[in-house]
């Protein structure tokens, strides 16, 4: 009797649970990193929604040709969201974290584009991109170095001319981003 | 006795006229009066009215101000957003690029 409570028990778990559906504005949900923030020794915790992007875009100096680079970005976003831990001395994350970020990143929808893990450096940075049609709805960055924590989740439409159009501004590099057809 | 009495009652009693000057003096009175409140209930209202824009000046400053230090933050994150993104971008592109040199 209590083999087959248990069995109902996991099997609802698991239907409560569900799969690893992608969320299709390219938002993803990011891991309570409460701990890490406290462990660092500089945090910077950025969660922008359309409405405060909206804010920041009307600050945005026109005439300043950095900031009037961010703007045309920034009109189609719907989020931004950075968390980003640097410490004083080498840390691994949490698995289950890295974990919760990666199965949402490899659920159908998100591509990554690129995976480069150095075993001299000890870094590892993935970065995905949620295609719909032809157009990049979002873009997320997962960066594990010795030192630091970085996880980037850029929500909408990211205009991808617009970014190549930004490289070489605020240090974003040339990744030879061609123009979609 | 009675007639006398009488006669003392009607003489007391009878109407009569103030005077031309007093009637005017208590006409003149009455207008003055009502002149002194109005102009009182206008300076209350004034005043009302002006410790209520004072008041609405105020707290439209005081929104707008936070408005503006909300957005000049928003601002300040975004940028410093974009300069991590861009960051970790570049250390995936020098990745890949070490990577093609080998």
């Amino acid at each position: 009797m209590n083999t087959r409570i248990s069995k109902l028990l996991a099997i609802a778990t698991l239907l409560a649970a569900g799969p690893v559906w992608a969320d299709p504005s390219g938002k993803i949900r990011l891991p309570d990193l409460a701990a890490l923030e406290a462990r660092a020794s500089e945090t910077v915790e950025v969660t922008l929604d359309a409405a405060l992007l909206g804010m920041a875009s009307r600050f945005l100096d026109a005439k300043n040709p950095e900031e009037a680079g961010v703007r045309e970005i920034v009109n189609g976003l719907q989020g931004v969201y950075v968390r980003s831990y640097t410490f004083d001395e080498p840390f691994t994350p949490q698995k289950a974290d890295v974990d919760m970020v990666r199965s949402q990143l490899t659920a159908p929808g998100w591509s990554r584009i690129v995976g480069a893990r150095s075993r001299k450096d000890n870094t590892n940075v993935e970065v995905y991109i949620m295609l719909s049609g032809q157009q990049a709805m979002g873009l997320a960055v997962l960066a594990i170095e010795p030192k630091e924590f970085t996880i980037v989740n850029i929500v909408g439409a990211i205009d991808l001319d617009r970014l190549h159009r930004l490289e070489g501004q605020l240090g974003v590099p040339k990744l030879g981003i061609a123009k979609q057809p | 006795m009675t007639e006398e009495l009488e006669k003392e009652l009607r003489r007391s009693l009878r109407v009569d006229d103030p005077g031309e000057l007093f009637t005017r003096r208590v006409m003149q009175r009455l207008p003055h009066e009502h002149r002194v409140a109005s102009r009182r209930w206008l300076t209350w209202s004034a005043g009302l009215a002006a410790s209520l824009l004072l008041v609405f000046g105020i707290r439209q400053q005081v929104l707008e101000q936070r408005e503006q230090a909300a957005g000049l933050r928003a601002k300040q994150e975004l940028l410093e957003a974009l300069r991590v993104t861009s960051g970790k971008l570049d250390l995936a592109y020098q990745a890949v690029d070490k990577e093609n040199e080998t």
